[in-house]
């Protein structure tokens, strides 16, 4: 499997370019491949074939793209710096934090179009502010950082409950839309502030790869060969956080991606981190492009919600690595 | 090389180490000896600047340790611990490579003099062969030789070994002691390590640290000053003796019984040795 060590860069574009002409050619008014280049290309006067990609389809992929990357980058650096396996992005009480934030401003009646996305990105990074507040009490250990996030997400989940329960039915059918994620608000808008913001948090992590290659063999170990783990650790955790609050205050809570993408990357590629990052955000961007376009395909005209399908998709393709491996990545 | 004045430390109000003083010297291997829970891996935790001394102090030349950034400290001291954790399927050459991390520019990658000498530490620590294997698929013995190749990467002038062979097998254990006394021989390398064995411990080392269970020191100097039937009873509790083996002049220790408050010997006839 290592000898993908070359071509993976290659390989990943070629397959993110398919998942986008897939997604951008499905749904009610299907088009085919070469009306989708003449489209593309500008080659083309047909207004709706137009207005269906640039204005519908092409910002929701552009979104699962940028989604399903974060998602994956994220997760890879919250496994490293946790050193555990099952961390996933919202560990560390930022789903919780940005659901609270967003059912808050729906119950508040700010429903509108920019406030939910900024109530849910408050409420994500205030969640992962308050973990690592209360974990530093102890260094900040893994442990004790994922004890916190267990924690702070049950609390969240509490008060969301209880807002829920206040809440009139049509409240609660918006709040439980943005809940199991989904997709159907992309806005170009929206992704010209999250784009650059999940661009800075990325290089920031690509640049501390090796910091998180060290993180991986324990603190104690990490410190012996040299890495200053305090400051690492809170770099990680802010730019990883940001990173994830941004696209959960897009999209919602998605579930899936951030922890199998790495694993999948990791056991084709190996764990090097200046590696797995780069390649997992374009297997994430890929996966999540497909997946949105299955879930609006597979029951068109419906919607089926996009986590089932990443959770359909990721799930048995990752058992079966794991059993043709025989080793945990 | 490094300097330890007057040192206590605790875990709260656990005292673990007590009024501590030695200087490492360059060029020796020192290896502390002493009871389950009498702070030797505090001790080397204090002495690579991990924990802060609650009174005295551990200085490398003028600095205190702790105070020393940690890739400071990397450049001078590398450690090989009793276990790795190894649940990421590095390969053998990358996980090596992290050794080179303090050396770095922070933002550089390996450098062609980095690979060369990630290729010689391999070479020297025999695991050359082994170079693209992930470090989840090798043996006990080879892995503890590849963390003291990521261990030598660093080139410092002092190692720390932390029970690095314990857990070995007889023939793990005497090559990678081998190995450590070419080290010292030929590359001048400080050893301070931590061990178990005394036998093996008084035959490579210049000094012996023996540390008591209230975490004082209760002898410190060559193998035959330390290792006295007196020095073992008083730490250990266990009635000794103490002998060379005629052929190589190699001290032996024989434990015989647990020993008696009174000097007596209990159950004398079950575990003594005849």
């Amino acid at each position: 499997m290592r000898r993908l060590a070359r071509f993976w860069p290659f390989l990943l574009l070629m397959l993110l370019g398919g998942a986008l002409a897939f997604s951008l050619s499905v749904g009610p008014v299907p088009l085919g491949f070469s009306e989708l280049l003449a489209i593309l290309r500008g080659d083309t006067s047909d207004p709706t074939g137009l207005a269906v990609v640039y204005r519908i389809r092409l910002p929701r992929s552009l979104l699962a793209a940028l989604v399903g990357a974060a998602l994956s980058v994220a997760g890879a650096a919250f496994q490293a710096v946790l050193r555990n396996p099952l961390a996933d992005p919202y560990i560390l009480g930022v789903s919780g934090g940005a659901a609270l934030g967003a059912v808050t401003a729906i119950w508040l009646g700010f429903a509108a179009a920019l406030l939910l996305p900024v109530a849910a990105f408050v409420g994500a990074l205030f969640a992962l502010l308050l973990v690592y507040w209360v974990a530093r009490a102890h260094r900040g250990s893994s442990h004790t950082l994922i004890l916190c996030g267990v924690i702070v997400g049950s609390l969240a989940s509490a008060l969301l409950l209880f807002l829920l329960w206040l809440s009139p039915a049509d409240q609660t059918r918006a709040a439980i839309f943005w809940l199991t994620g989904n997709l159907a608000f992309a806005d170009y808008r929206l992704l010209q502030w999250i784009a650059p913001l999940v661009l800075v948090a990325f290089l920031i992590l690509w640049s501390a790869s090796r910091s998180l290659d060290l993180f991986t063999q324990g603190e104690e170990t990490a410190a012996d060969l040299g890495l200053a783990v305090g400051r690492a650790r809170l770099l990680v955790l802010v730019a990883a956080g940001a990173m994830t609050a941004a696209v959960v205050a897009m999209a919602g809570l998605i579930g899936f991606v951030g922890l199998t993408v790495p694993h999948i990357v990791r056991l084709l590629l190996g764990p090097a981190h200046h590696r797995l990052l780069p390649a997992s955000a374009l297997a994430g961007a890929t996966f999540l492009v497909l997946a949105d376009a299955l879930s609006r395909q597979l029951y068109a005209p419906a919607e089926i919600p996009v986590g089932v399908v990443t959770a359909l998709l990721g799930a048995p393709f990752f058992l079966y690595l794991l059993r043709a491996q025989r080793t945990l990545p | 090389m490094i300097r330890v004045e007057g040192l206590q430390f605790a875990y709260g109000s656990r005292p673990i180490l007590q009024g501590i003083s030695l200087e490492v010297v360059p060029g020796e291997i020192l290896t502390v000896l002493g009871p389950n829970g009498c702070g030797k891996s505090t001790l080397l935790k204090l002495l690579r600047g991990v924990l802060t001394p609650a009174a005295g102090s551990v200085r490398w030349q003028q600095s205190e340790l702790h105070r020393l950034a940690r890739r400071e400290v990397a450049r001078r001291i590398a450690v090989v611990a009793q276990t790795a954790e190894v649940g990421f399927a590095y390969t053998v050459r990358e996980l090596v490579a992290m050794g080179r991390y303090a050396g770095q520019p922070l933002f550089g990658a390996l450098t062609p003099a980095d690979r060369s000498l990630i290729d010689t530490v391999l070479q020297t620590t025999d695991v050359r062969h082994l170079a693209d294997r992930p470090v989840t698929a090798l043996s006990g013995g080879e892995l503890q030789r590849v963390m003291l190749a990521r261990a030598l990467a660093q080139q410092t002038p002092l190692l720390l070994l932390d029970e690095a062979t314990s857990h070995l097998d007889l023939i793990h254990r005497l090559s990678i002691t081998e190995l450590l006394l070419h080290l010292n021989r030929e590359k001048a390398t400080t050893i301070v390590q931590v061990s178990h064995d005394f036998e093996l411990a008084a035959e490579m080392s210049d000094r012996l640290l023996l540390l008591a269970g209230d975490g004082r020191v209760a002898a410190l100097g060559p193998p035959a000053e330390v290792l006295t039937p007196a020095h073992l009873h008083a730490v250990y509790g266990v009635e000794a003796e103490v002998d060379r083996n005629p052929h190589s002049g190699a001290l032996r220790v024989y434990p015989l019984r647990p020993a008696r408050e009174d000097g007596s010997s209990p159950a004398a006839g079950k575990v003594s040795r005849k």
